[in-house]
């Protein structure tokens, strides 16, 4: 027998022996691909195991353990999220049991980022044929090499003619990477393209159709995702007309543009963008863009020439309008005719119905973003266009050679001309006509691939001033002079600067003036302020899948104000009086709002189709001296690829600083704090194809802190709801949607007071849309619209104020206690385009209400509310307008 | 014609956006929208009405003796009057409200129901005001006779009450009553108000009403008076047999500008028309009718009637005589900021109606208005072929001063114009 310590001695060499042959015949499985075959191993059991000469010389039959259920390892998530993407190897020693199962695994020389953990993970799901010696099954180590490649992506988009938004088929689609290596590829029938198999970087893409103007964009693409342009494109460049096929000629816009770009998922919950068609076309607003809005869901019907924007049961003044980040104090020319900004200079409107992003704020309600357009750059364009209540011009086109590019327009109303003689006809004393204007002016350029200054000036402004000679038989008082001038001005300028892949900055300044003044006999109101905005984002990729934003915005408003009004009366009681006799109060203020807020908002994109964007805001409000802290998030998660399935959520603090009127010393109050809302939202969006989506879309939120006159922050209040839309978008003849909101908005004014509805409160509302282009340049669409009727508090029989001889009516208690009955009505509009050698004319025809349904808008009373009967909303009214394009 | 279709379709578009404009004006509340078919509020025929109050001092000064005026006009129809034969009473309540909070009236009735104690300042019959409209210029209105017991015992600040009988009239139609009560004005009312001169305010409360008046249960709503309007037999009344009136009268330390403010004056009467008491049309038609008969001011009576053609069935279209109130620019005081009165005339009538009930005399900032009568338009044809009746003109200023006139009304054939 031999000593212990040469036992030992033979067991190694055998050991190594065998472990060296073993090596020598896996060598070449190794340069290879992976999974390698296994290489030898020998049993722990030392001495068991022959050496290779043993082997030959006594003929044993070894095999070695072979795979049986390989499913590989999928390339890390860590590695993705800390930006790795490059191709991996890791090499994994196994221990195969007699039964063939993995019993350990041991990483060969770790490389980290995930790939190891993944190896590892996957080494061990691994099944075997055990290895066998003689037959036998042994236990047996071999090493596994996993090669791990990055997860490839997709890139695809549309390309579609501009303004007739029809798509292009046959255009070739090149995208270059960054190794100068090329794919291409042509779009098909609905002008749609997709590269698969592409490695994550960025790619040059080249977009070219015969008759058209080339176009070259960057897109980055990030491993296993899909850079897709299923979201409508924006027109980036004209080039010169194509003929049309035959029966067409005639017909269709001339001008056609070409974009490829797709779009990241919203940072807010709900974002819905109106595209220049709807915007055009919708039945029953005239062409107004801003009236468009009005179709949305979470849009209540708001009361005719009203222009306010009653969105989710919010009271109007929650909800803030903005001009590419600026904030504007009125949107519409006479409360409600038609919006300040003409349809033809804005380029979309974002639409935020609650829940938003903290890059805004001091705001309960909506938001709204108008943006206004990129001025075209290949040619001169004009258009002009007239109704019978306004004509307004736009003119854009590049500025010589140097790069710029500008937008002009201008509207003027004429009711003046006519309605003036009118009034003094009807005995009214007439100094100034209503009349209104209003004027856009952008001048934009791009000071590199990467950057874009822009310089737009906006104003709008109306003036009434008449004399009543002649009192009401329910308001004998309420007679005289009567004038009323709105307008403001803003100049506004905006950078845009992409530093680097990974940064972007985007900064709006804005400086202007508002003019408000208001004046009915020996009462009046006369606001000039000079509001001084700023917005400033700077926006950092820090992976692949986080993106941080961190944002300013302020507001800084030197202004002066005189008035001399009654008080303002507490919400839900009668004024203590006639409004002309009551004992008015004065106040003459210069003073300034300063409100800064900051925010900051992280977009990841911790998995496929997941996005959770976490978000802060600090606002603080001069007037109250506080601070205000909203923390907001939202979710989107992918869940189904087809039909294309997001579920939403989002969770938020909004506040909304007291309205200036109400920390006023004289008519306000003081220690006020800003109003809240807590938002919660609930969502799925379905998008069935490249036209038709749905969603829908439950909130709810908890209002407090509510300012409520003569008692400070004591309102609370509940708003919940679903709204709906089925959405088909433009396609070459069709849009439309069907949008249903169902909600209910309560408020309590102080504790211990009822919890009764509020005044904005409107069950149902349904819209149903469409318009459809039947060729030869026609176009017809229609739009039914049925909601509940408005809340109001029904007058009774009370008293009889004998300082004015009149009487003053008893309202019932609680407020808002009863609803005018249900709306209906359907708006036709008519569509005519000819296209002619100098350019385009088209024709409209909107009629509103034309089955002329006598809808109730609120109630009269006779003198001394005894007697009731409705008011009804507009009858069925034409509207005509010529528009010339050129 | 394409012209005629034009002229009409802007014509249209005119009227859709004058009506746009008065339906914005609607939804900010400035004016009532009331559709065609609501009775018309000049016509005092459908029930009990007040039609206007006066104070000798509008703005009084603390310790000031105060005297309220108020005219009532018991109009209701003769179904009305067949259902609660009772008469109308002009009642005031004990409470003098001081400085409600918000300067709110319905902040007071906690403490006009608690206080309750109704009194009369015209209780009895109707005085002797004879009205004897068929003879042109015979109207003679002799308000001045107190018939009632005031019950001065029911209020610490009431100086007594009179009562101006109402007219025992020969036409058909309304039955007027004038009740006055004095009010002593407490000392040390007067309060800081912010954005405005100190001030204090008192509120008076009457009820105009055809029966007598009972507490109710009080209810949930805040803002109702539990009061109620009751005939002999319990049974409550409703809004044709009583009106709540409301007066203010806002107190300022003598001396400062905002004390400046007086009734306005109604100096006579506008109207071209007018007849000799003969019925002949005069050689120099006047231009105006004086206004010296009844108590004085507030108070005051046409020394002569007022003739409007009667406009019958076969007519095809009836003259719409001129009528309205002379009142002079010394009445267009200033406020303390400087700004001007605004004084209007309300126009009321047994008989017919106006072309406007309410007119503009003088705008704050515009001053007198060029125009500032109405038109009378007769019945067509007068009701049970009543031709006499009355007017009433209501001259208020926007600082609770007010005046007005009593005028006789005789519609007579146009041929007599």
């Amino acid at each position: 027998m031999r000593p212990p310590r040469l036992r030992w001695l033979f067991r190694s060499f055998v050991r190594l022996g065998a472990l060296l042959a073993v090596l020598a015949v896996a060598a070449p499985a190794f340069a290879q691909t992976a999974p390698p075959t296994p290489p030898n191993a020998l049993d722990q059991a030392a001495g068991r195991m022959p050496s290779p000469e043993a082997s030959a010389a006594a003929a044993p039959v070894i095999t070695m353990p072979v795979p049986k259920k390989n499913e590989g390892a999928a390339y890390p998530k860590q590695a993705l999220d800390e930006g790795y993407a490059e191709p991996a190897e890791v090499s994994v020693t196994v221990t195969v049991s007699t039964t063939g199962a993995v019993t350990d695994a041991v990483v060969d020389n770790p490389i980290g980022h995930g790939f190891d953990e993944a190896a590892v993970a996957a080494a061990r799901a691994m099944e075997f044929d055990p290895a066998t010696r003689n037959g036998k099954p042994v236990a047996a180590r071999t090493r596994i090499a996993f090669k791990f490649v990055p997860p490839l992506a997709v890139l695809e988009g549309h390309v579609l003619r501009d303004v007739a938004d029809r798509p292009i088929p046959g255009a070739t689609v090149t995208l270059r990477d960054a190794a100068g290596q090329e794919h291409s590829t042509t779009t098909d029938a609905e002008g749609h393209w997709r590269i698969d198999g592409l490695r994550a970087g960025r790619y040059h893409i080249r977009v070219a159709a015969e008759g058209r103007t080339p176009h070259e964009a960057d897109e980055d693409v990030a491993p296993g995702e899909s850079e897709n342009a299923i979201d409508r494109l924006s027109p980036l460049q004209a080039v010169t007309p194509v003929a049309l096929p035959a029966g067409d000629a005639g017909t269709e816009e001339p001008v056609v543009e070409v974009d490829v770009r797709g779009q990241k998922p919203p940072r807010e919950v709900v974002k819905r963008t109106l595209e220049q068609r709807e915007i055009n076309r919708i039945p029953g607003t005239g062409g107004d863009a801003l009236k468009s809005l009005q179709n949305l869901p979470g849009v209540a019907r708001p009361p005719a020439l009203s222009g306010l924007l009653i969105v989710r049961g919010a009271a109007p003044q929650d909800s803030v309008y903005f001009v590419d980040g600026t904030p504007i104090p009125i949107v519409y020319h006479f409360g409600g005719l038609y919006a300040v900004l003409p349809t033809e200079m804005i380029d979309k409107i974002d639409f935020y119905p609650g829940n938003f992003s903290t890059q805004y704020g001091r705001a309960m309600g909506a938001v709204v973003d108008v943006g206004l357009i990129d001025p075209k750059s290949d040619k001169y364009h004009a258009l002009a266009e007239v109704n019978l209540i306004d004509a307004r011009v736009v003119a854009q086109g590049p500025i010589l050679d140097t790069g710029w590019h500008f937008a002009v327009a201008g509207r003027r109303s004429y009711v003046d001309t006519w309605l003036g003689p009118v009034l003094i006809a009807a005995g009214a004393g007439v100094s100034v006509a209503p009349v209104y204007y209003d004027f856009q002016a952008v001048a934009e350029k791009s000071l590199s691939k990467h950057s874009s200054l822009r310089f737009a000036a906006f104003g709008s402004d109306d003036q009434l001033a008449i004399l009543l000679p002649s009192g009401s038989s329910s308001n004998p008082g309420l007679a005289g002079s009567l004038s009323t001038h709105t307008g403001f001005w803003r100049g506004q300028v905006r950078y845009v600067d992409k530093l680097g892949d990974q940064t972007e900055f985007r900064v709006v300044g804005a400086f202007g003036q508002d003019i408000v003044d208001l004046a009915f006999g020996g009462l009046g109101f006369h606001l000039v302020d000079y509001p001084v905005s700023s917005r400033a984002e700077l926006s950092q990729k820090l992976a692949r899948n986080l993106t941080v934003n961190i944002g300013y915005d302020g507001e800084y408003t030197p202004y002066t104000l005189s008035a001399v009004l009654p008080p303002l009366p507490r919400p839900g009681q009668p004024p203590p009086g006639p409004f002309l006799t009551q004992q008015p109060l004065s106040t003459h203020t210069n003073s300034y709002l300063f409100r800064p807020g900051f925010y900051t908002e992280w977009e990841a994109t911790p998995w496929h189709g997941g996005r959770f964007v976490p978000g802060l805001r600090l606002d603080y409000a001069q007037d109250t001296g506080a601070w205000d802290f909203d923390p907001r998030v939202t979710f989107r998660q992918d869940v189904i690829d087809s039909p294309r399935t997001t579920i939403k959520a989002g969770a938020g603090l909004f506040s909304q600083p007291p309205q200036p009127q109400e920390t006023n010393a004289v008519f306000g109050m003081q220690g006020l704090t800003s109003n809240r809302a807590y938002q919660y939202d609930v969502g799925v969006e379905y998008e069935f194809n490249a036209h038709v989506d749905a969603s829908i879309d439950g909130f709810y939120k908890q209002l407090d802190h509510l300012v409520t006159q003569g008692y400070g922050n004591t309102g609370t209040g509940l708003i919940y709801g679903m709204e709906t839309l089925l959405r088909y978008k433009p396609d070459e003849h069709f849009f439309g949607w069907i949008a249903y909101t169902l909600s209910r908005s309560l408020r309590r004014d102080a504790p211990g007071m009822p919890l009764e509805l509020s005044l904005y409160d409107e069950t149902h509302v349904l819209t149903v849309l469409g318009s459809y282009r039947l060729g030869r340049g026609w176009e017809l669409g229609a739009r039914f619209r049925l909601t509940s009727g408005y809340m109001y508090t029904p007058d009774q029989y009370g008293f009889y104020d004998e300082n004015v001889g009149q009487y003053l009516p008893l309202q019932q208690y609680p407020a808002n206690s009863s609803r005018l009955p249900l709306f209906h009505a359907l708006d036709i509009r008519v569509d005519k385009t000819w296209r002619l050698p100098w350019g385009t004319l088209s024709a409209y025809l909107d009629i509103t209400n034309i089955y002329n349904n006598g809808n109730v808008d609120g109630i009269s009373y006779d003198f001394n509310s005894t007697h009731t009967a409705y008011t009804n909303d507009l009858p069925i009214l034409p509207s005509l307008g010529l528009r010339l394009d050129l | 014609m394409r012209t005629s279709i034009s002229a009409k379709l802007l014509r249209r578009m005119a009227a859709v956006l004058i009506a746009l404009l008065a339906l914005a004006a609607c939804v900010a509340g400035a004016w009532s929208c009331a559709p065609s078919g609501f009775q018309d509020a000049s016509l005092v025929q459908n029930g009990v009405r007040i039609l206007a109050s006066s104070t000798t001092e509008p703005y009084a000064a603390p310790g000031d003796q105060v005297t309220i005026s108020v005219l009532a006009v018991d109009g209701r129809t003769t179904d009305q009057f067949n259902d609660n034969p009772e008469s109308m009473h002009l009642y005031w309540l004990t409470t003098l409200c001081v400085n409600p909070p918000q300067d709110a009236y319905y902040a007071c009735f906690p403490q006009v129901v608690s206080e309750f104690a109704p009194f009369e300042s015209d209780a009895g019959t109707p005085a002797a005001v004879v009205a004897d409209a068929g003879t042109p210029g015979a109207v003679v209105a002799d308000a001045g006779t107190p018939d009632g017991d005031t019950d001065d015992a029911a209020s610490p600040t009431m100086e007594g009450g009179s009562g101006d009988g109402g007219a025992a009239l020969s036409f058909d139609g309304a039955v007027p009553l004038v009740s006055s009560v004095g009010v002593s004005v407490p000392t040390g009312i007067i309060i800081p108000r912010t954005g405005a001169t100190p001030y204090g305010l008192l509120f008076k409360f009457n009820i105009a009403c055809a029966g007598h008046l009972q507490l109710l249960a009080p209810g949930p709503n805040p803002q109702a008076l539990p009061i109620g309007c009751f005939d002999k037999n319990g049974i409550q009344l409703g809004p044709e047999s009583y009106v709540i009136g409301v007066t203010r009268i806002y107190v300022y330390n003598p001396g400062g500008p905002a004390t400046m403010n007086h009734n306005p004056v109604i100096a006579a009467l506008d109207t071209p028309q007018s007849l000799e008491p003969d019925g002949a049309l005069p050689l120099s038609p006047p231009e105006t009718i004086a206004v010296d008969g009844g108590d004085g001011p507030p108070n005051l009576t046409a020394a002569t009637p007022f003739f409007a053609p009667l406009c019958l069935p076969d007519a095809g279209s009836c003259d719409n005589p001129k009528i309205g109130a002379i009142v002079p620019p010394s009445s267009w005081e200033r406020a303390a900021n400087g700004v001007g009165e605004q004084i209007w005339a309300e126009y009321f009538t047994t008989l017919g109606g106006f072309s406007s009930s309410s007119r503009l005399l003088y705008d704050p900032t515009a001053g007198a208005i060029v125009d500032p009568d109405t038109k009378y338009q007769p019945p067509a044809p007068p009701p049970n072929n009543v031709t006499t009746g009355l007017i009433w003109i209501v001259v208020h200023d926007n600082r609770g001063g007010a005046a007005w006139v009593t005028v006789p009304l005789k519609l007579v054939p146009p041929s007599s114009l």
